[in-house]
Parts: C-alpha cells; sequence; structure tokens
C-alpha cells in the first residue's frame, strides 16, 4: 500500500521493478567539467544480499533521460558487454556472472555528457574571462539500489569557482561541501536510499549547479565528413575530413577589435574563449597534408610529420648522435583564417594520405582488412554530426563493415571518379554526439581479386587504341565531292 | 594535328642527289629551284653535285619519304612542346601560390560558372541575380559574353563523362593555360598559311611565351581575354583558307569561331571589322574573285546568325555602327559579283561604265542611308568606348569610371619592349616581308598589322590584340633571315654561271630566266636576302655562323625575359600578397581573403555590403554576400551613390547607407603594411565619379589642401578628414603605434594622433595587416536620439557638453533627421 502511495505521489513512476538483491557498499564519483564535455567516473561497490541475485540494474547518468555521448563499464579493467534497456533514466542489466551472498564487487562506469555545460554570461566582451555554468538533476548518484556511502568530487579544470549549489544536510554527518582550489567534495553521504525505484522509499534529487572558469575555448564541431578512399594502385589511402567548428563559449558581446587582439598577444594574454590555432594529431606515418576551405588553401599551417621506429633508424643511418627510435605522431597545426571568437564559425577541409600497408592486412585467404579510424579526436570536443565515407577501390566485393560502437546508420552505394567503368564500393557510416572517446578504428574487411586491379589499366588502353585505330581509319577516307 | 595532314609543299624529284633535309626550305629559294628544275630537266641524272657548292656537308641518299615523314614527325614534336612550354610558363602562380582565381572579373566568371554548372544552362541563361547592384539586382543571363563560362562548363561536364570528376575551380583555373597551348597551334597554322612551316613554329613559340599574351592568360586568370585570343587566331586562320580555297566550309568554319569569339569577348568587333577590311582592300586592289565572294559571304551570312544567338548582342549586328562596315562590304561583294557576270554576258564599253556608274551610285546612297539611320537614332552611334580609342581624352572628360580603370589607359612605350622585347624590332621587318611578297593573305598581315599597333598605342589592354600579329610578323622576318643563313648552298659567281651556260644546253624556259636576272640588274634592285632572287647568297661559313648565333643569342634572350617577365610581373593573383621574411623564405599576405570569409561565415546571409565598386566580384564569390556596385560598372549613378557616401561626412553619409540597407562597409587600407593600391589612393576617383552626378555636395577641390596636395596628414583638409573613407581608414590607427607617431606607409605621412570618432558604425572586423576593414552600420537609436549623441552619452560626458554637441552639428548646413 505504501509503495501505491508513492507511486500516487510521484509522477515519476518507474515501469520496471527492480528487486532490491544487491547494495552499493560504496559510490565514489568523479566529475570532470570541461567545456563542451563533462567526463564522469563512477566505481561502484557492490555486495549482493541474496545467494542469486541476478543481474545488476545499472542507471547511466544521462542528463534529461538522455544517453551519454559516450560510456563504457568495466569489471576490474575488463569491459563488459551489457544491454541497454529501454527505461527512463537509462539503465543497463550488467550480468555479473556467479556471485554469492556478500560477495563484493567493484564495478566501474565511465562516461562522457556533451553539451552539458553552458556560457554564463552567454555574452561577454572580447577581453572577459569565460564562464561556465555546469547544472545536474541528479546531486546523489542515480542507483536502483540503498548506497551505504557515497561520495561525489567534481573537478573543475581552472580553481576559480564562482559559486556553487548547497545540499540539504539529511544525509551527511559532517560538511556536505569541501571545496580544496577546483575541486568541490560532495558528502560523503551515508545510508541513501535509492533513488530510483518504483517500490521503496527514494531519496528526493536536488539540482546542482557549479559555475567556474575554464581557460580554453570552447570548440563544437557541428557537422564532420570524413572521406577514406582506398587506392591500391597506389598504395595508398586518402583521409579527408570537412569540418564545420563553431566557438561554442559566450558569445562575443559588441565587436571584435583588431588592434586589442594585437596587444593581448603582444602582451602574451589571448583571452581565452579565442581560438588562434588548433592542432590535428595524425598518424606517424601520415604525408603530405593540404587544408584548404571554401575560397581557397590557408596558408597558415604548419605541418611536423610523425616519425616511426623504422623511418628513424633510416634517417639516422651514419650519424653521430641517435635519439631513441619511437612512434611519434604527426602533427597538424590549423590555424583558421581569423580568429575564432565567441559564436563564429568557420569551416574548413583537411585532408593527409596514409601508406596502405600502414591500415591494410590481407588474411591467408586474400581478404583484406582496412582500418580506418572513424574521426580525428580533439580533447573536449564534440562532434554533433560525423559521417564517414569509405570508398574501396573498383571491383572490391564482400564488403562487411565492423564498428567499434553502435552507429546511427550503414548505407552502401557506389561512387564513381578517376575514369572508373564499374564504380567503386562506398560505405556510408553515420552517428551523431561523438566524443574524443569515439576516435576508434572502424573495420572494413572486402575481396579484391587481381583482375580488378587490371581493370582500369585495360579499359582505358583499349578505349585510347580504338580512338586510334578510328583516327587511322578516318585518315584513309576521301571526304572529297569532286571526283579525282 | 594537322601538319602531318596537310603535307608540306615540298616537292624535290626523287631522283635528286642534293635531296637533303633542307631541300624543302631550297625549294623557297629561288636558286635552289632553278637547281631542281635543272634536275628535272635532265632525267639521266647526270648532274654532279660539284655543280652545287655547299658551305657544309650534308647526308646523302636519305630517300624523300623518310624526309618527308622526319619533317612532319618534327614539327609535331616540336609543336607539342612549345604548347607545353605555352601552358608551363603560365603556371607560375599556381606552384608559387595555388590554384587560385585572380584579380577581380575572374572572379564573376567564376561564379558565373558555378551558376552554369551547378544549376544548369537554363538557369544560367536566365540568371537575375539579385544579390548584385542591391537594390536593383543584375539580369546577369544577358549581360554577360557567355562564351567562357559555356567553354569551361563544357570542358567540366566532358571530363565528368568520363568520370573523372574535376572540380570547377580547377578547370577555370587552367583554361587559359590550355587555351594558350591551342592558340600557339592556331598560330603556327596562320603563320604557315603567310609563310613557311618554319616561321610556323617560330610564331608559335613566339606566342607561346610572349609576355604580351601571358599577361591576360596566366593560369587563374579566368577572363574573356583566355580564350578570345584562341578564337582570333583560329577565326583568322580559317579566314584566309576560306580566301584562299574559296570553300564554303572553310567559310562557314569562320562564321562558328567568330560566332564563339562573339559569345565569349566584346573585343570580337575587331574581327568584325577586320575580315571586311581585308575583302574591301582586295576589291580596292582589283583582286575580287569567286572565292572570295564565297569566302566572305558564307563567313557574313553564318557569323552573323550566330552572333545573334548571343543574347548580349542580339541585334546588335544590324543596328550598331560597329557592324555596318561587314554589313556595307556584304552589299558591295553582291553588287560587284553582279555586276560581273552581267559584263561577262554584256560587252560594250558604254554599259560597263553605266555599271560602273550604277555600282558607285549604290555605294554612295546605300551609305547615305547608313549615315540617316544614324542619325534618326535607328542605328546606335559608336559606343563610348569607342570614342575613346579615337580620342584619349574623351574618357577623362565623359566617362570617368572607364577612365578610372588602369587598363584603359594609353599605352607607355616601355610597354612595348616589356610585353614583346625583340619581337618589337622584327616586326617590321615581317610586314616589310609581307609587302614584298604581297599576296591576299599577307595584305591581311599589313592590315591587321597598322590597325592593332593604332589600337595597342591607344589602350594599354589591347597589347593584347597586337601580340599576335607582332608574334607572326616576326616569325617571318625571323624565319627569312635563319633560312637564308643556314641555307648550306654558296651561290655561284658570275663567271661560273656563264661557263655553266655556255657549256650546258640550255631549255629556253631557262635561258628566259637567266635573261630577266640580268635585265634585273639595271634597275634598282634589293641584294642578297632582300632581293630574294638571283644569284646572290651567302658566301662564306664564318658569315653564316656569325649570323645564325647572333640570332640565336637574341632567341635565348627573349626566352630568359619572357620568362623573369611573366614570373615578376604578371603571376601575381592579387587576391593573396607575398613578401619575403628576414629569413629569406616566403610570407604570404592573405587579407583579403580572410575577410572576406570571415564575412561569409558570421554575418547574416542577406547582410548587404558596401565597398567600393573594385571589390564587388570579389566579395560576391568569396563572402557572397549582396553588394552595391561591383566591376560591371553599368550603373553610373550608383557607383556615384557609393562614392558620395564614402566621400562625405557622417551626416550625409549615414541615411545613404540606411536607405540602401547596407549592413557593413568594407574598405582596403595600405597603410600599415604599404599596399598602395588601397582606396585612400583611388578616393580621388570616388571623390571625381559622385561630384559628376552632384557637383554641388562633392567637390574635388575640397580633397586638396591650400597648396594643392593630396594629404591625409595634419594638413588633410576638414573635408578630407571627416569624410567617411578617411575616418574609417585611420579608425584607430594611431593607437597601434603606441604613443610613437604612426606612419601611414603607402603615403608616408604621419597620421594625426588625435582619435577618430565614428558615430554611425562600429568597427566589426579588421585583417591581420589591416588591409581589409569592415564597419557595420548602426541601427537607428531605439529611444530616437542622434548617434552623436549616443556616442557622448556612452563615452560619459555631461550633458551639457552632448547637448552643445548636438546643437553645433545640427546648426550645420547638413544636418538632418535620421531616418
Amino acid at each position: 500500500m505504501k509503495s501505491l502511495a508513492i507511486i500516487a505521489l510521484f509522477p515519476l513512476a518507474y515501469a520496471i521493478n527492480v528487486p532490491q538483491t544487491y547494495i552499493n557498499t560504496a559510490i565514489a564519483r568523479t566529475i570532470e567539467l570541461g567545456g563542451l564535455t563533462t567526463q564522469i567516473n563512477t566505481q561502484y561497490n557492490i555486495k549482493s544480499t541474496d545467494s542469486s541475485p541476478g543481474e545488476y540494474y545499472l542507471a547511466l547518468a544521462g542528463e534529461n533521460d538522455q544517453i551519454p555521448a559516450w560510456w563504457e563499464i568495466t569489471l576490474g579493467g575488463k569491459k563488459l558487454d551489457v544491454k541497454l534497456l529501454d527505461e527512463s533514466p537509462p539503465t543497463v542489466l550488467v550480468d555479473l556472472g556467479k556471485t554469492k551472498k556478500d560477495e563484493t564487487i567493484t564495478l566501474s562506469l565511465t562516461q562522457v555528457l556533451s553539451h552539458t555545460s553552458k556560457p554564463l554570461p552567454a555574452e561577454i566582451e572580447q577581453r572577459d574571462p569565460q564562464y561556465l555554468i555546469w547544472k545536474t538533476n541528479s546531486t546523489y548518484v542515480d542507483s536502483w539500489y540503498k548506497t551505504d556511502v557515497e561520495r561525489v568530487k567534481i573537478r573543475s579544470p581552472h580553481p576559480s569557482i564562482l559559486s556553487y549549489s548547497s545540499i540539504p544536510e539529511t544525509y551527511t554527518r559532517d560538511n556536505t561541501i569541501t571545496k580544496s582550489g577546483g575541486t568541490l567534495t560532495l558528502g560523503p553521504f551515508h545510508s541513501l536510499p535509492p533513488t530510483l525505484s518504483s517500490s521503496t522509499k527514494t531519496v528526493e534529487q536536488k539540482p546542482f549547479s557549479v559555475h567556474y572558469e575554464t581557460k580554453d575555448p570552447i570548440i563544437g564541431i557541428r557537422t564532420l565528413k570524413r572521406s577514406a578512399e582506398v587506392s591500391h594502385w597506389g598504395s595508398n589511402l586518402n583521409i579527408q575530413d570537412e569540418l564545420d567548428l563553431v566557438n561554442e563559449g559566450p558569445k562575443l558581446k559588441g565587436h571584435f577589435s583588431r588592434l586589442a587582439h594585437q596587444q593581448s598577444k603582444f602582451h602574451a594574454s589571448v583571452p581565452a574563449q579565442i581560438l588562434t590555432e588548433l592542432t590535428l594529431k595524425v598518424p606517424p606515418t601520415a604525408h603530405s597534408p593540404y587544408y584548404y576551405d571554401t575560397i581557397g588553401n590557408v596558408s597558415t599551417s604548419h605541418f611536423r610529420q610523425g616519425s616511426t621506429p623504422a623511418s628513424t633508424a633510416a634517417e639516422q643511418k651514419g650519424k653521430k648522435y641517435r635519439t631513441s627510435p619511437r612512434l611519434v605522431e604527426g602533427n597538424l597545426e590549423i590555424k583558421p583564417r581569423y580568429p575564432l571568437l565567441g559564436g563564429w564559425n568557420y569551416s574548413f577541409t583537411v585532408g593527409y594520405d596514409i601508406p596502405l600497408e600502414d591500415v591494410l592486412k590481407s588474411d591467408k585467404e586474400g581478404k583484406r582488412i582496412l582500418a580506418i579510424p572513424f574521426l580525428t579526436g580533439l580533447k573536449d570536443v564534440v562532434v554533433d554530426q560525423a559521417e564517414l565515407v569509405v570508398i574501396l577501390p573498383e571491383g572490391a566485393s564482400d564488403v562487411q563493415v565492423h564498428t567499434p560502437f553502435a552507429v546511427d546508420s550503414i548505407e552502401h552505394s557506389t561512387h564513381k571518379t578517376y575514369l572508373d567503368t564499374t564504380g567503386r564500393y562506398a560505405i556510408t557510416l553515420k552517428k551523431g554526439q561523438l566524443t574524443e572517446n569515439h576516435a576508434q578504428n572502424v573495420y572494413v574487411t572486402y575481396h579484391y581479386p587481381m583482375s580488378a586491379q587490371f581493370q582500369k589499366p585495360l579499359t582505358i588502353a583499349s578505349l585510347v587504341g580504338s580512338l586510334f585505330l578510328l583516327g587511322m581509319g578516318l585518315r584513309r577516307v576521301n571526304y572529297s565531292i569532286e571526283r579525282k | 594535328m594537322a601538319p602531318k595532314g596537310k603535307s608540306p609543299a615540298a616537292t624535290p624529284s626523287k631522283n635528286t642527289p642534293i635531296s637533303t633535309p633542307l631541300a624543302k626550305k631550297a625549294t623557297e629559294d629561288p636558286l635552289a629551284k632553278a637547281i631542281i628544275v635543272e634536275d628535272e630537266e635532265i632525267p639521266s641524272g647526270t648532274v654532279t653535285p660539284k655543280t652545287i657548292k655547299l658551305a657544309y656537308p650534308l647526308p646523302e641518299h636519305i630517300s624523300s619519304t623518310t624526309i618527308n615523314n622526319t619533317e612532319s614527325l618534327l614539327r609535331f614534336v616540336i609543336l607539342a612542346l612549345i604548347c607545353g612550354a605555352a601552358i608551363g610558363s603560365r603556371l607560375f602562380a599556381v606552384i608559387r601560390f595555388e590554384s587560385v582565381i585572380h584579380e577581380f572579373d575572374p572572379w564573376f566568371n567564376f561564379r558565373a560558372s558555378k551558376v552554369l554548372v551547378n544549376e544548369g544552362f537554363y538557369e544560367f541563361w536566365n540568371w537575375f541575380d539579385p544579390t548584385a547592384w542591391y537594390p536593383l539586382g543584375r539580369t546577369v543571363g544577358t549581360t554577360l559574353y557567355p562564351g567562357l563560362m559555356v567553354t569551361a562548363g563544357l570542358i567540366w561536364h566532358f571530363l565528368r563523362l568520363i568520370n573523372m570528376p574535376v572540380d570547377i575551380r580547377n578547370v577555370c583555373v587552367m583554361l587559359a593555360p590550355g587555351f594558350a597551348g591551342l592558340t600557339a597551334w592556331t598560330t603556327y597554322l596562320f603563320t604557315k598559311e603567310m609563310s613557311t612551316p618554319a616561321a610556323g613554329l617560330l610564331a608559335a613559340a613566339f606566342i607561346g611565351i610572349a609576355p604580351g599574351y601571358i599577361s591576360r592568360s596566366v593560369a587563374g586568370s579566368y577572363d574573356n581575354e583566355a580564350i578570345a585570343i584562341f578564337l582570333l587566331m583560329a577565326a583568322f586562320y580559317t579566314w584566309i583558307k576560306a580566301m584562299k580555297t574559296g570553300s564554303a566550309l572553310w567559310g562557314m568554319l569562320t562564321a562558328l569561331f567568330y560566332g564563339w569569339m562573339v559569345a565569349a569577348w566584346g573585343g570580337y568587333v575587331f574581327i568584325t571589322n577586320m575580315i571586311p577590311l581585308h575583302a574591301f582592300v582586295l576589291i580596292l586592289m582589283g583582286r575580287f574573285n569567286n572565292r572570295l565572294y564565297t569566302a566572305y559571304s558564307s563567313w557574313y551570312v553564318i557569323g552573323t546568325i550566330s552572333s545573334m544567338q548571343v543574347p548580349f548582342v542580339e541585334f546588335l549586328p544590324i543596328r550598331t555602327s560597329e557592324h555596318m562596315a561587314a554589313l556595307g562590304v556584304f552589299g558591295l561583294l553582291q553588287l560587284i559579283a553582279f555586276v560581273e557576270i552581267v559584263r561577262r554576258l554584256v560587252p560594250g564599253k558604254q554599259f560597263q561604265l553605266l555599271l560602273r556608274a550604277f555600282v558607285v551610285l549604290v555605294f554612295v546612297v546605300s551609305f547615305a542611308a547608313l549615315v540617316v539611320l544614324t542619325f534618326s537614332g535607328w542605328i546606335a552611334p559608336f559606343a563610348g568606348r569607342f570614342y575613346s580609342l579615337w580620342d584619349t581624352g574623351y574618357a577623362k572628360v565623359h566617362m570617368p569610371i572607364i577612365a578610372s580603370v588602369s587598363e584603359h589607359q594609353p599605352t607607355a612605350w616601355p610597354s612595348f619592349f616589356f610585353d614583346l622585347e625583340m619581337l618589337i624590332f622584327f616586326f617590321p621587318a615581317g610586314v616589310f616581308w609581307c609587302f614584298k611578297e604581297l599576296r591576299d593573305e599577307q595584305i591581311f598581315i599589313i592590315i591587321y598589322a597598322t590597325l592593332s599597333a593604332y589600337f595597342a598605342g591607344v589602350m594599354v589592354r589591347l597589347m593584347l590584340v597586337i601580340t599576335p600579329v607582332v608574334c607572326v610578323a616576326a616569325a617571318i622576318a625571323f624565319s627569312k633571315l635563319l633560312e637564308a643563313y643556314i641555307d648550306p648552298v654558296i651561290p655561284e659567281s658570275e663567271d661560273e654561271i656563264e661557263e655553266a651556260t655556255a657549256h650546258q644546253p640550255m631549255s629556253k624556259a631557262k635561258a628566259k630566266k637567266i635573261a630577266a636576272a640580268r635585265q634585273n640588274k639595271g634597275e634598282f634592285n634589293f641584294t642578297g636576302i632582300l632581293g630574294g632572287k638571283g644569284n646572290k647568297g651567302i658566301f662564306g661559313l664564318d658569315t653564316r655562323f656569325a649570323v645564325v648565333s647572333v640570332l640565336s643569342l637574341f632567341l635565348f634572350l627573349f626566352v630568359y625575359h619572357c620568362t623573369w617577365v611573366t614570373s615578376s610581373a604578371y603571376s601575381s593573383p592579387s587576391v593573396v600578397l607575398a613578401s619575403r621574411n628576414p629569413d629569406g623564405s616566403q610570407n604570404i599576405i592573405d587579407d583579403f581573403r580572410e575577410a572576406y570569409y570571415w564575412i561569409r561565415q558570421n554575418t547574416e546571409k542577406d547582410a548587404v555590403v558596401m565597398s567600393w565598386w573594385d571589390y564587388g566580384y570579389q566579395i560576391a564569390g568569396m563572402a557572397d554576400r549582396p553588394t552595391l556596385v561591383d566591376n560591371n560598372t553599368w550603373n553610373n549613378t550608383h557607383i556615384a551613390t557609393v562614392g558620395k557616401a564614402m566621400s562625405s561626412n557622417e551626416d550625409v553619409a549615414y541615411p545613404i547607407l540606411r536607405k540602401h540597407d547596407v549592413d557593413y562597409v568594407l574598405v582596403i587600407f595600405g597603410g600599415l603594411l604599404g599596399y598602395s593600391g588601397d582606396d585612400i589612393n583611388k578616393f580621388l576617383w570616388m571623390v571625381r565619379i559622385a561630384q559628376g552626378e552632384w557637383p554641388d555636395e562633392v567637390q574635388e577641390v575640397n580633397y586638396f589642401t591650400q597648396r594643392g596636395e593630396y594629404a591625409v596628414d595634419e594638413r588633410a583638409t576638414p573635408t578630407m578628414k571627416n569624410s567617411l573613407m578617411y575616418k574609417m581608414s585611420y579608425y584607430r590607427f594611431h593607437e597601434l603605434f603606441g604613443g610613437h607617431p604612426a606612419q601611414d606607409r603607402v603615403r608616408g605621412q604621419t597620421i594625426p594622433s588625435t582619435g577618430i570618432q565614428l558615430d554611425t558604425l562600429d568597427e566589426a572586423f579588421t585583417s591581420e595587416n589591416w588591409i581589409v576593414r569592415i564597419y557595420k552600420v548602426k541601427k537607428e537609436d531605439p529611444i530616437g536620439r542622434e548617434h552623436k549623441a549616443v556616442s557622448s552619452f556612452e563615452g560619459g560626458k555631461k550633458l551639457k557638453k552632448s547637448a552643445s554637441s548636438i546643437t553645433a552639428a545640427s546648426g550645420g548646413k547638413k544636418s538632418r533627421p535620421n531616418m
């Protein structure tokens, strides 16, 4: 009867009834505030209260009942395959295997939320510092089970925290919030009832907000279109990214003053919200980079080529002093045409080549396995909508795609370019809300017979040959009307 | 390619023992011809090589087919190499900078090409551009020459068809070099008709690298002239061919090239008058024949119809004075042909006289009708630009916009040498050779040379038109010289000839020839190579060597000069500037694109940008925003309005800006970097053009100091200092120098450090080197105050003071309510 009353009281009625077979002995959560992303690490110490407790219901900390942009559950360093329930808040079923009564298990959840911080004030002048406000609706860690001890740490990227909310002292013994530098520690809270439950008494969630400063420009990518084109003849993989960059920080109030910008540059104190340069990490063997936008090449960029042990060794042959050979990633230092102030957009295209042997392996049966990174990860940057087009050589067959995470859509099509006759096999993958953690390889397997490799040269040769034959024939025809 | 098809006229007889690679050239030499004739006359082949002395030994026993084949192969290879050189020498800008569209007009052409390939031909044909000439808009489809864009579009579509998806920008950038290669080829064909294939190859090489043509056809210079010169030469070549053969097919080809040319360039009028003039001169010289009749008639009829297909031209061919000559000659030819037929049928001297009178009468009557029609307004008189061709001062008085363009200035003499180097000296010699032979086609060269020499002197831009004929004429002269001095045959001395004639049985023909040659000696005659006939020639090997090596040196210097001029003068995209860092590395100054791209990415899609007309096409192309005026200077009043806004003070300018919905004002300022092509230097033209429309409100004299100097420092007049242009250029400029005197590096003057106050504009963006400065026009104050009052209020001044400043402002005659 009690539970019914609770259901009647709370509009948040949960459809599932979670059996209370576990309790959380301790929960430690660390929230790393950033610009566009918020990284949350949570350690759950779980104790089963039943001899056959079944599966553990783990609530993901998505804001407004959204699934986090990226999440991962590990048990002792091993990634677990879990089942996502169609539930609100998003909940996963974690199979903990066979557990005895009172056995303690440590589960850890890593998740990245996007667009959780908003600039406040929303408009600032060119030289003003930028502040963000981070809000959450669940001060306590969402859980379907009771919790003995819980502690939440919120780390701001910069010690300057303007303000934060308060928490009622219902579950705390001494102080509720401790601030040291840029870190806020909430709790520890003791003997928390589950925050989510349809049957037992729940704890009332309070919203919590932190108003903090960041010293980095807040960069978002609206759309990212990556195309990866494989060439077996050139033994090359071309990667090209089209990016729509936007400064998602507080909007610029008034207008941009070049004078002020040059003065602050002169005093080496360019305000935090201005993006003047962006560094993209590219694979060590990447070469021939290019960087242009709608109206032409952008000359303000640098490329620092990476090196591999092999290339360093070859380079240092005969030299007296040797540096230790190691794998160094290449850096593409990109400078937009103009400094990017709050709210300004900049779209551009970058691309580079990678030797094919670095990304393509073939197995014994001649099946080729191609590894293509879904995107180039940028710290604290969220890609709102990404598209990856993999263009396989003409004549590739039996194509299969293996993605490291679920994508929104996979399309197969034909792409015609560079004197193709039958066209190339193209795969288009689309996904929204990507973070740095999504910079993982997509694997594409296909068959590519030798005959396909000679398709193009033979076609062109025969075409040119027939043109010559035609010319020879035409030269031997007399067009004159007069008889000779 | 053609050289193989039209196998050369060389017909050395098969049993000639002296058939050497140079035998064909020898046929041009009357002396050598005589030798060959001699051989043919003696079928036994008993002529010993001893009868001909050679300056240097030649390989023997090579069959004439081998020679022919080798020659045509060599010609083909040489021509291909010339085409390659023509293309290669135009790629400096691409290699140094990037594949980018240059300058101003090409940006419009590029934008139009994008419309063509993205939205299709009919959209392009009916394209109304609401973003240009805001708020008027421009009916682009009927006010441009579409030939260039259609050509690029066809190439793009063809490449797509064979699955070569090349960016339209690259097609546009590479179009000019590609067509330069084709120009070299047509120039070869054209010159071959005039002279020898050797001269043709030289002419092709000259036109391939002559700076006068390169200046308009480097990669990225995607302008009408890029294909126009090819079309010009192709039309002329086919015309010569038609006139020589009397073939309607060639006449039709001429018409097609002419139609293409009409679609591509306004300079087609040159062909429209050149061909009739040639025909007319031939008639006057009494060289009328059926071949001329066929060629001209087929060209005129098909050419006129095809030219009328271009919307921009439409009925101009029958309604403007520029086209009347062609029509007149067409009528004249019909009359003459008619008279010829009648004369052939009806003998009798009186009747012929009557006919002649009839011809003259008809000519006079039709000319009078033409004049009457012109004055009654049915046929438009010459356009203003044509008057400026006859009177170079005309434009400055009547059309300041045309005069303000640097390429419409009269040509300075050094630029002839700069653009053509040694060719300009060989050019008269080549024309002289044409006079010497004076066949129908050589008359063409003479007319072309005379006309274009005049035009090139009048307008810098028309250097382009003279370049082909200079190359052709110089190549003819050059090849004549080379031929004479490379020819291995040593002329016989007179004794030897006599000996030979005495000992040998002589045919009648030869006897006559020699007799004629002897007779000629009595009269005035050129000697040696200039004489071209007789037994004159070069004797020693040393003279040959000296002259040939000097000529080769000329050629080397020519190549060196052309490369240097192309690389240093004609390969700057002017969108991107380059400078050198202290360490010698290249520093790219990319301010234009920085600012344009900023506008493109960070302003409203329909924000109207006002700038001087020079930048209209670039803003439309790169920033993709509506502009008030652009390089298509069709509306003088609109340009003058912008000029007035720029040259007036804020009180006058602000209502103009608001009336035209201007959101941003863009100025080019080179004072920080020393970029001399900036708006302050162009400012006087703005003032002049504005003065043309509003002589009471804008006066040029107010912008000069009392001593008549154009100053921007303390001496500048109040009108100058209060003008919008001055304020926008120097706004906060002195602050950059942190207390030191602010030096304007273009004008070498110190800018006063009293702050400039802008009341109605906000600085919105300034590029890295301050070259482009963009200002946002403030909206009306929400509570109806004047902008001046607002800025003094915000400046924290006391109310009393601001009130007085308002009265001071309104006390002036120019105060008017804000709208």
